[in-house]
């Protein structure tokens, strides 16, 4: 900062030269920081004409980054101007780690800074140094007189501070005797400071042992963006005064007058002034941010009745002292029913009574995106209050917007900023099912698992099958047996048979009862069918282990040869009824069977 | 035989959701009105006249997950997914209700896809499926037996595949079925109570062990008097509790 005492700056910014020179450099307050504490980025742009260009910062996630204020100077040099632009950032590290900031940029300029590193180390800021000896109050004469008549004081309002906490710093300008021409001031170097000055310098007169003094006093207010003891560095004032003074040193009248008439330069320079800085105490909040001062929070919108799909602007504001600048966006919150986009913040500075205050504002266009009540969380915020000592909360009241379901594509108008998607707004569990599906399938299948006793049904069915098996088994491997049982049941087929014809097929019957008698006796005897007479039958039957009597084996020879006549000689048969005569063969083979077992 | 197809009807009947009904209707406009509890009320009659629709469990899960009795709404939900597993709402609100409770509906180390495989039929359909194939390589094997003369070695032939088939399902839906049963026994419980006290012992002279949040699934491992020894399935812990803090399903 470079300040021209009582003397206007000129309005001489002359024509911008042809081609114009500007550089760009950037300077860190320190190289290694605590991730919960601050550091101060410097960039001075600099060319040789007025206007000059902002610096272009590259994105750096690693840090909180804002701008903390700017402060511009002029000068002349043989005709020649030069000016500057000293740009601050106050960065707050969001990791621990080695980052580094990358090549900053200015437009015009030929070259870019060097990237610069930065170590975060996770712990406490380092603590304040032991005290150092010297003065609070800076003292400096031309002269060293205990009463001259020109010195500067600098002093702070404090002599130990919190981080962030506002510091007033006064440099005051004392002088007894005329002064000839301008005087200029040069600020000190105030490295981890923020600073913003407090117009206008002020002119008085006061009374210092016995003496009457005038002075100029330049207040600037302080920001300690780092812990420790922090030194400002000297203060100085070059003034012209006339040559000669004090009069004791001038014993010649001439030399005196051409003293008077000839100015010579004064430089007058304050001591180094010690501030002490203390962390802000443990147990901060989450969501603190560093403000430190005292503030209030309201919020509003710019209607409280809306339509989905149109904007509405949310309005939060900060007020209250400390440095608001630094007051980062508020947090948003978490409404899916809503759709946020960009804040834009102003601060407003105010300097009241050398207090550094004001307010910021953060305007935020929000969408609704569903009808209904919306109801907007109070915003908080976390500042820490030096004169209380302790950390205190800042919240809005909440803000309640009507919205009416919007009109088909109202809502594109701001939602076209990217490819419509589905937006999840709440979840919560599927509705009652009003009409069941039904599923015959799984039903039958359920039903069926419960048939209980029945499922013993196909195990008696194939216990069934396994017995015909077993039993068509047992009568393969016997066939002369199977003959045996069987005798009876063959001729007693043939001859139901022949029973069931009707009374004109004489002829086929008494095929039928032949064929009976002779398979009878041919499986009874077991020998073949074919050519089984009937006297090697009655030798068989009577050969058998138990023979049948002899009236049935008379039976047995009367009906065979019947049948024989019956079925070669029909004509020369009786008329016996063909039915009657099968009829009697089965009780004689019944007879029969039932005698030879 | 016409015994059997009776008993057959009978289950179709009863298997069919019967949540049209004017009682249904009145169910659902309670629920739609806010009236959850009332809303349960109604489908709780209706279940105890069709206690195996899986629908009338599952509207009776949201009406008690609406009412704030999130662990009745895990039983009820339990139900109507084991009545239907291939019911997407109804997987849905389980895993929505357990993850309320802080459970996950797929128990943690079990791939999905296994997970979905192994639950794709309930057990009773397991159990029709097992019965039916059994049915089916029974007669097939007697058909076989019977078929066992010379003369119908072709229509023996034919039947072959078909009854390893039905012998190879009944094998797989055995296995399955019985799989099941083991994984989810009978005795399975949710707790009911809000943050439940779980005791050392079965009675309040015993000191509480933990607590167990609404919702949370046990199994039951024993009685005593009022009291059950539960066992908490996702962390493994046990102690008894008091038998109306548990729903069984």
């Amino acid at each position: 900062m470079r300040v021209i005492l009582l003397t206007p700056i000129l309005a001489a910014l002359a024509a911008a030269p042809a081609r114009a020179v500007v550089t760009v450099a950037a300077e860190l307050s320190r190289s290694r920081v605590a991730v919960d504490d601050q550091l101060v980025l410097s960039v001075t742009v600099t060319a040789d004409q007025s206007s000059l260009p902002a610096p272009q910062l590259p994105p750096m996630p690693s840090f909180s980054l804002y701008e903390s204020g700017r402060s511009q100077s002029l000068s002349f040099v043989n005709g020649k101007m030069s000016a500057s632009v000293v740009y601050t950032y106050v960065l707050a590290p969001r990791a621990v780690g080695t980052f580094t900031i990358p090549p900053i940029r200015a437009p015009g300029a030929a070259k870019s800074t060097d990237p610069i590193d930065i170590e975060v180390f996770k712990g406490a800021p380092p603590p304040a140094a032991p005290a150092q000896p010297g003065p609070a109050r800076g003292r400096a004469s031309g002269r060293g007189a205990r009463h001259p008549d020109f010195f500067i004081t600098a002093s702070f309002d404090r002599p130990r501070a919190f981080v962030n906490q506002q510091v007033t710093l006064s440099v005051r300008f004392h002088y007894a005797a005329r002064l000839l021409g301008d005087s200029h001031y040069d600020a000190p170097k105030l490295t981890g400071f923020l600073s913003e000055d407090l117009p206008p310098v002020r002119e008085g007169s006061t009374e210092i042992d016995g003496r009457s003094y005038l002075y100029s006093e330049i207040k600037t207010a302080l920001f300690p963006v780092q812990t420790g003891r922090l030194v400002v560095g000297p203060a100085t004032v070059r003034c012209q005064v006339p040559r000669g003074l004090p009069e004791q040193f001038q014993p010649d009248f001439f030399d005196r007058f051409f003293a008077m008439s000839s100015p010579q330069t004064l430089t007058l320079t304050t001591e180094p002034l010690a501030l002490d800085v203390e962390p802000l105490p443990a147990g901060r909040p989450d969501e603190f941010t560093g403000i430190v001062g005292r503030i209030t929070a309201k919020a509003s919108v710019d209607r409280v009745e809306a339509k989905v799909g149109e904007a509405v602007t949310l309005t939060v504001t900060v007020a209250g002292s400390g440095n608001l600048k630094s007051v980062p966006d508020p947090k948003r919150p978490e409404l899916a029913a809503v759709r946020f986009f960009t804040t834009e913040s102003a601060a407003i500075v105010e300097k009241n009574s050398d207090r550094i205050g004001g307010s910021k504002t953060f305007r935020t266009v929000l969408v609704p995106r569903v009808s209904g009540e919306l109801s907007l969380p109070p915003v908080e915020f976390s500042y820490f209050d030096p004169e209380t000592r302790s950390y205190q909360r800042a919240a809005t009241a909440p803000v309640v917007l009507n919205v009416a379901p919007g009109a088909p594509g109202a809502g594109g108008a701001v939602a076209s900023e990217s490819a419509p998607s589905l937006t999840t707004i709440a979840s919560d569990i599927r509705y009652l099912k009003t009409h069941p599906e039904s599923a015959p399938v799984s039903a039958a299948l359920a039903a069926f698992a419960g048939a209980g006793p029945w499922h013993g049904a196909p195990c008696a069915v194939l216990l069934f099958a396994g017995t015909v098996a077993w039993r068509r088994r047992m009568r393969d491997a016997d066939p002369r047996g199977r003959r045996l049982r069987q005798a009876l049941r063959t001729a007693s087929a043939r001859l139901r048979e022949a029973q069931a014809l009707p009374p004109e097929q004489t002829e086929r019957a008494a095929v039928l009862i032949d064929e009976a008698l002779t398979l009878y006796a041919a499986d009874k005897l077991g020998v073949p069918a074919g050519g089984l007479t009937l006297k090697a039958a009655l030798e068989g039957f009577n050969a058998l282990p138990k023979p049948p009597s002899a009236g049935t084996l008379e039976r047995l020879k009367a009906a065979w040869e019947e049948a024989d006549l019956r079925r070669f000689a029909p004509g020369a048969a009786g008329a016996g009824d063909p039915k009657r005569f099968a009829a009697e063969t089965a009780a004689l083979l019944k007879s029969l069977d039932e005698e030879v077992g | 035989m016409r015994d059997f197809l009776s008993v057959l009807l009978l289950g179709l009947s009863l298997a069919v959701p019967a949540a049209a009904g004017a009682d249904a209707e009145q169910a659902r406009k309670l629920y739609d009105a806010g009236r959850h509890g009332e809303a349960a009320q109604a489908y709780e009659s209706l279940i105890a006249a069709a206690p195996r629709d899986a629908a009338l469990h599952y509207n009776l899960g949201g009406a008690l997950f609406k009412a704030g009795r999130l662990g009745r709404a895990v039983a009820s939900y339990e139900r109507a997914f084991a009545l239907d597993p291939r019911d997407r709402d109804a997987r849905y609100n389980l895993e929505f209700a357990l993850q309320r409770a802080g459970e996950e509906f797929i128990p943690s180390g079990t791939p999905p896809f296994l997970f979905w495989v192994f639950t794709a039929l309930s057990e009773r359909e397991l159990a029709g499926l097992h019965w039916l194939a059994a049915w089916a390589a029974l007669l097939l094997c007697a058909a076989l037996l019977l078929c066992g003369e010379p003369h119908r070695e072709p229509r023996r032939e034919s039947l072959r595949p078909w009854t390893a088939f039905a012998f190879a399902a009944w094998a797989v839906f055995g296995l399955w079925w019985g799989g099941l049963r083991a994984v989810l026994p009978p005795d399975r419980g949710v707790i009911v109570s809000p943050h439940a006290e779980v005791r050392h012992g079965p009675g309040s002279g015993f000191a509480v062990a933990f607590t167990a949040p609404q919702g949370r699934r046990v199994r039951v491992l024993g009685a005593s008097g009022a009291w059950l020894e539960v066992g908490v399935l996702k962390e493994g812990a046990r102690g008894w509790i008091e038998a109306s803090a548990v729903e069984r399903l």
